[in-house]
């Protein structure tokens, strides 16, 4: 009886080393023909644009004379050609936006195209605003967030006078678009 | 011989046989030395981004992408027998998702590879292999670091 048992039990003990044996050779991420790779990405805040502290394009004060031009730069330095006479008061400046998002990200600028802009006086009297700049530049990729995820945009353009422009306050709004790229 | 005696020799039988490598060639191996990556990019109200074989990236829907942070396909090299052919084993969709370890998850479906389907081992007995997929972005997809794993398998064929 002892001796049959002890048999049955070496034959249940060697049946469960093959039947562990085999169980350890299925084929899991560890084995040679299976390799692990790792995947990721990365979802980021849009970009956003605002304007500054209300420091809108302002062309300032003038004289229109026989008519020309004001130039505001980027920079908000004041320029005119014909016969305008520009007054200091109040000082002219660029549009000033800050642009923010996600740091070191690249992006584009669309400025206003020539033609779209016009001020008008709330009566029937216009003045076209073209030839739309910017500090970093219109174009693709031209800003960059830096290590602060936020640059400040600048806009300047040009005003056209006509000849005896009727006095008055003469007002727009113009749109500037950003976009990662 | 005995019972137990037959039990033994089956053992050590089956034993041999399972452990010993192929008598004939190389067992297959694969590694990975590139993960996957899908990049910097603005879900928006949603869409995908597929990542081809050759790592470049595609927009659909609303996603927008951002050069400042590219992507990659996955690299992996194998190693048997020279010139042999294997078959190669993608993930199915709805296997694969990325985490941002709060709750938050994109799935990534599509796989593709280069070769597809099957490839052949050159001279020197090795292959390169990449992967691409698609990811899933939902609408308003919550910024963060999303991460997940996949596995590829290849056997000869």
């Amino acid at each position: 009886m002892n001796k049959n048992f002890q048999q049955h039990a070496l034959k249940l003990a060697t049946m469960s080393a093959i039947a562990m044996g085999l169980s350890t050779i299925a084929v899991d991420s560890y084995a040679a023909n299976v390799a692990s790779a790792s995947a990721n990405a990365s979802p980021v805040a849009a970009i956003s644009i605002a304007l500054d502290n209300n420091n809108n394009l302002n062309f300032g004060k003038f004289v229109p004379g026989t008519g020309g031009t004001i130039s505001v730069n980027a920079a908000g330095g004041r320029s005119v050609t014909g016969a305008i006479l520009p007054l200091s008061n109040p000082a002219p400046g660029a549009a000033r936006f800050n642009v923010t998002g996600d740091v070191n990200a690249s992006y584009s600028i669309t400025l206003p195209s020539n033609g779209t802009v016009i001020l008008s006086d709330g009566a029937t009297h216009t003045m076209a605003v073209d030839n739309f700049v910017s500090t970093p530049a219109a174009g693709v990729g031209t800003g960059n967030l830096g290590g602060g995820g936020s640059q400040q945009l600048s806009v300047g353009a040009t005003l056209t006078v006509a000849n005896g422009q009727v006095a008055g306050n003469y007002t727009a709004n113009f749109n500037v678009t950003v976009d990662y790229n | 011989m005995n019972g137990w005696q037959r039990g033994i020799s089956l053992f050590v039988m089956l034993f041999t046989a399972v452990l010993t490598p192929n008598a004939w060639g190389a067992v297959i191996g694969i590694t990975n030395s590139q993960p996957l990556v899908f990049g910097k990019f603005v879900a928006g109200t949603g869409g995908s981004i597929i990542v081809s074989t050759s790592g470049a990236r595609s927009p659909t829907g609303s996603v927008v992408l951002l050069s400042s942070g590219s992507g990659s396909a996955a690299q992996f090299n194998i190693t048997g027998d020279a010139g042999v052919t294997y078959a190669i084993t993608l993930p199915a969709d709805n296997t694969v998702s990325l985490t941002d370890n709060s709750s938050h998850t994109m799935g990534v479906t599509s796989f593709i590879s280069d070769p597809a389907v099957t490839g052949t081992l050159s001279g020197g007995g090795t292959a390169t292999l990449t992967v691409g997929a698609t990811l899933v972005v939902n609408n308003a997809q919550v910024t963060g670091e999303y991460s997940g794993s996949f596995d590829v398998t290849v056997n000869y064929n």
